[in-house]
């Protein structure tokens, strides 16, 4: 037995012996790579089943997702290659101890998380169209000699509201504004869609939930007129050279880890991967193009291949309180309201050819990782492989409460522009507008029961 | 039989026969030694504040090397609080601000000197402990602008030395460029320490030594067992050595500037053996985690002592200094002695599972956490 197994079957016990075996399975949110730990590591650790060789090398990924590259040349030659042009200098710089980035505050700059931006159209196998000068996304840093792209700014409008018992509440919506564009005018028909870093727990488990399991759930037409329609995204898959279902990114618009991680690389740092040998300058960047680099790819395969792992093999935190009256009382709500028609509970692994270690296991994502309209209001106009302007990918919600502990805030939704989970609710509207009325109809008390299983998650 | 198994069939919690005296004299004895341990971390601290004032009132290379010398000091009682962390305890409250690593330098004073908080007063206007505080971590798990570390940088500089540390010249501190932003920041990083470890110590000595001896005994003891489990089988095996040992690199040592890891590494260990023995140093003798697990289990007691010690032993068996002996073939000397000490560290780490599956301690996430 050892100090992690120790980990994961304390709290499998624990809970047996608190509520008679009804609640262990949902307290371990994760099977047997649930941690039991709430305190700022709670996304850090590695999951406890993991074998010795995948434990090891879960700790050199670590080292290399927190360090900082810097740009080439530089005497430290493993880890240079940052840029040209950059958001972050690593990944810990907006994924910061494995959990949530935040937007800026008003009138700041972003830093942790980015706005991506395109022109209408789509490009191969359906991605979006690139701004032809500026690329993919706003990056707000270069290296010296090159221009950065430019600051994007977020300025929130209050929209106020009433819950149906009369409590006022008000949502902000944010507005992006690019300043001092350092590649001049971008096109006027510009699409932005401003995303910030989720947490990266228990992502090799999503990975191993059979396709068949999740195309399952599809009912593009809403044939059994529930009101919740949901399909999958279908991508690019980089690597086999073909479509894909898309499970990564909060338009479902990734395949895999792998080239969740090696996008991120090239975007967000600027280092190039074998996945993605060449720098994101576009052609009219000259002097990004002009650029040293820090090594064809910048990013060895072995060391992408480490922290791939390490995205992979986080363990995601055992739920809390779970025996509490209000956290039973909200889990009802949850499912009375309609949220678990796509927050779905229980999911099944398969079998886990990347890691064995995650096959056949029971989790609880609250995700059932497909796309849903969820209207207007929270519409980029930006159209990602089949996902159109108003659909997102069902974001997990395991762990959520914890994001206070860990990153210090409560901000949810793609943008962060939810400033807690009644608001992040509030915003819900297309093929949740029913489970939204319901919440907007639930008393005071009902109202924080849900939150209260929320923060238990 | 495995842990799982022993809680499952019961007769785990059967052979739970712990004295309620004897478990409340261990608590006393765990709090006493948090209390001696970070007393002396904290009066050691003030000690390095101290010399740095000195040192950078009036840089000379006696006065940089007193400096060093009272760095090197403050780690040996440091490293010996390290069993206190990883449960939501007072050091978790400022840990980040305190001993995080590894420090990319660039983000305090890039190679060509021409970024960094030293040089930059656009983006770094003011230096101060507030304004460090702040800053700290902003880019990344990385970007340390606090703590031992960020300290250690401005006292050694980088080592590209083979055979001794970083050998950073006084003149930092007089007529090189950006010399009194660096005296500056060198006494603001020294003070923001003293201040943190002030809040730690403050926390043993009055209310969270409280409230940790008022929780009710197995509740204490989970917490006991996660942090040494954690530091031993997760810190000290994981990111300290197999990732120094895999990647070979420097980058990943952990204090990299003053080469002193080699006496972090033994001092952590020691720090664990103080637990487990109930001692601290001449200030401390009561009752350990083995005496309590002694009472349950003379054989698993005889174990854990044996791990414990040898965690001790393989730590120490490390050379210094630690950058050189991650380098070479798998059978240099210092190759060999980080693999024997990863495998110790593992037993010890184990060693700690079996007495918390002895004891019958459960881990509770809803309230072993930061207070």
């Amino acid at each position: 037995m050892s100090w992690a197994a120790f980990v994961r079957t304390a709290a499998p016990w624990l809970l047996l012996s608190a509520c008679r075996g009804s609640c262990n399975s949902e307290t371990a949110a994760a099977g047997t790579a649930t941690v039991v730990d709430a305190t700022r590591d709670a996304f850090s650790l590695p999951a406890p089943s993991l074998t010795s060789e995948h434990h090891a090398a879960f700790f050199v990924g670590n080292s290399l997702f927190n360090r900082s590259w810097v740009a080439a040349p530089a005497s430290v030659d493993s880890r240079d290659g940052l840029g040209p042009l950059f958001n972050a200098r690593s990944c810990s710089g907006c994924h910061f101890k494995d959990g949530r980035s935040r937007p800026p505050e008003a009138g700041e700059p972003m830093r942790t998380m980015l706005l991506r931006v395109s022109i209408p159209g789509s490009g191969p196998h359906g991605a979006p169209l690139p701004e032809p000068t500026y690329g993919d996304q706003i990056q707000g840093n270069a290296n010296p000699g090159v221009p950065a792209e430019g600051d994007v700014i977020v300025r929130y409008t209050p929209i106020a509201g009433a819950f149906a018992d009369g409590q006022p509440y008000e949502l902000t919506k944010p507005e992006y504004r690019i300043e001092r564009p350092g590649y001049g005018a971008l096109r006027a028909t510009l699409l932005m869609s401003a995303r910030v870093a989720p947490a990266i727990i228990g992502l090799g488990l999503l990975e191993a939930v059979p396709e068949q399991a999740l195309r399952e759930r599809e009912d593009p037409d809403d044939a059994n007129q529930d009101g919740v329609s949901g399909r999958a995204n279908v991508v690019w898959d980089v690597r086999r050279g073909a479509e894909a279902l898309g499970r990564f990114g909060w338009k479902a618009e990734q395949p895999t880890v792998e080239q969740q991680s090696a996008v991120a690389f090239l975007n967000d740092l600027g280092v190039t991967s074998a996945l993605f040998p060449d720098e994101g300058c576009t052609l009219a960047q000259l002097r990004c193009r002009e650029q040293p680099n820090g090594g064809s790819p910048e990013l060895s395969d072995a060391l992408l291949g480490d922290v791939v792992l390490y995205a992979r093999v986080l363990g995601v935190p055992a739920r809390r309180r779970v025996a509490d009256a209000a956290v039973r009382a909200g889990q009802t709500s949850f499912e009375r309201a309609g949220c678990s028609a796509c927050h779905t509970p229980t999911l099944r692994t398969g079998a886990s050819p990347a890691i064995p270690e995650f096959a056949n296991q029971e989790i609880h994502p609250y995700t059932d990782l497909l796309l849903h309209d969820l209207g207007e209001g929270l519409s980029d106009g930006r159209p990602t492989f089949r996902a159109d302007g108003r659909e997102w990918r069902t974001a997990p919600l395991w762990g959520m409460g914890l994001v206070r502990t860990v990153n210090e805030h409560t901000r949810l939704l793609h943008d962060g522009r939810a400033r807690d989970a009644s608001e992040a609710i509030l915003w819900h509207d297309g093929e949740a507008r029913k489970a939204r009325d319901a919440f907007v109809h639930m008393s005071r008390a009902e109202r924080q029961a849900l939150f209260a299983f929320l923060d238990s998650l | 039989m495995t842990l799982a198994a022993a809680l499952l069939s019961g007769c785990g919690r059967g052979s739970s026969k712990l004295a309620p005296e004897r478990t409340a004299a261990f608590l006393v004895t765990y709090a006493d030694i948090a209390g001696a341990a970070y007393g002396a971390a904290l009066s050691d601290a003030r000690a390095l504040s101290k010399s740095i004032d000195g040192f950078v009132r009036e840089p000379s290379a006696e006065h940089l090397r007193s400096a060093r010398a009272a760095w090197i000091s403050a780690r040996r009682s440091y490293m010996q609080t390290e069993a206190y962390r990883f449960y939501g305890g007072p050091i978790d409250a400022v840990e980040l601000l305190v001993n995080t690593w590894p420090v990319d330098e660039n983000f305090l004073e890039s190679e060509d000197g021409r970024s960094g908080i030293v040089v930059d007063e656009r983006i770094f206007p003011e230096i101060s402990a507030r304004a460090l505080a702040s800053s700290n971590l902003k880019e990344g798990e990385t970007s340390v602008s606090t703590g031992y570390h960020a300290i250690e940088f401005l006292l050694w500089g980088r080592d590209r030395s083979v055979t001794g540390p970083g050998d950073r010249s006084y003149h930092d501190y007089d007529s090189a460029p950006h010399a009194q932003r660096r005296g500056e920041y060198l006494r603001a990083a020294a003070a923001l320490l003293v201040e943190n470890l002030a809040t730690v110590d403050a926390q043993w000595r009055g209310e969270y030594r409280a409230a940790f001896l008022a929780r009710p005994a197995d509740r204490a003891l989970a917490l006991v067992v996660k942090g040494l489990g954690s530091l031993s089988g997760g810190e000290l095996l994981g990111e300290r050595l197999i990732v120094a040992y895999e990647t070979r690199s420097q980058e990943n040592e952990h204090s990299c500037f003053s080469d002193n890891t080699h006496e972090d590494l033994r001092l952590n260990a020691i720090g664990i053996q103080n637990v487990c023995l109930g001692r601290y140093a001449d200030v401390v003798r009561g009752v350990g985690l083995s005496e309590l697990v002694r009472g349950v289990d003379p054989a698993l007691a005889s174990e854990l002592e044996q791990d414990v010690a040898g965690g001790v032993a393989a730590m120490a068996a490390i050379p210094a200094p630690f950058d050189q002996a991650i380098l070479g073939a798998d059978s240099s000397p210092g190759r060999l002695a980080i693999q024997r000490a990863i495998q110790v560290l593992r037993q010890e780490a184990d060693a700690f599972a079996k007495v918390a599956g002895k004891l019958n301690l459960r881990l509770d996430p809803a309230t072993d956490r930061a207070p």
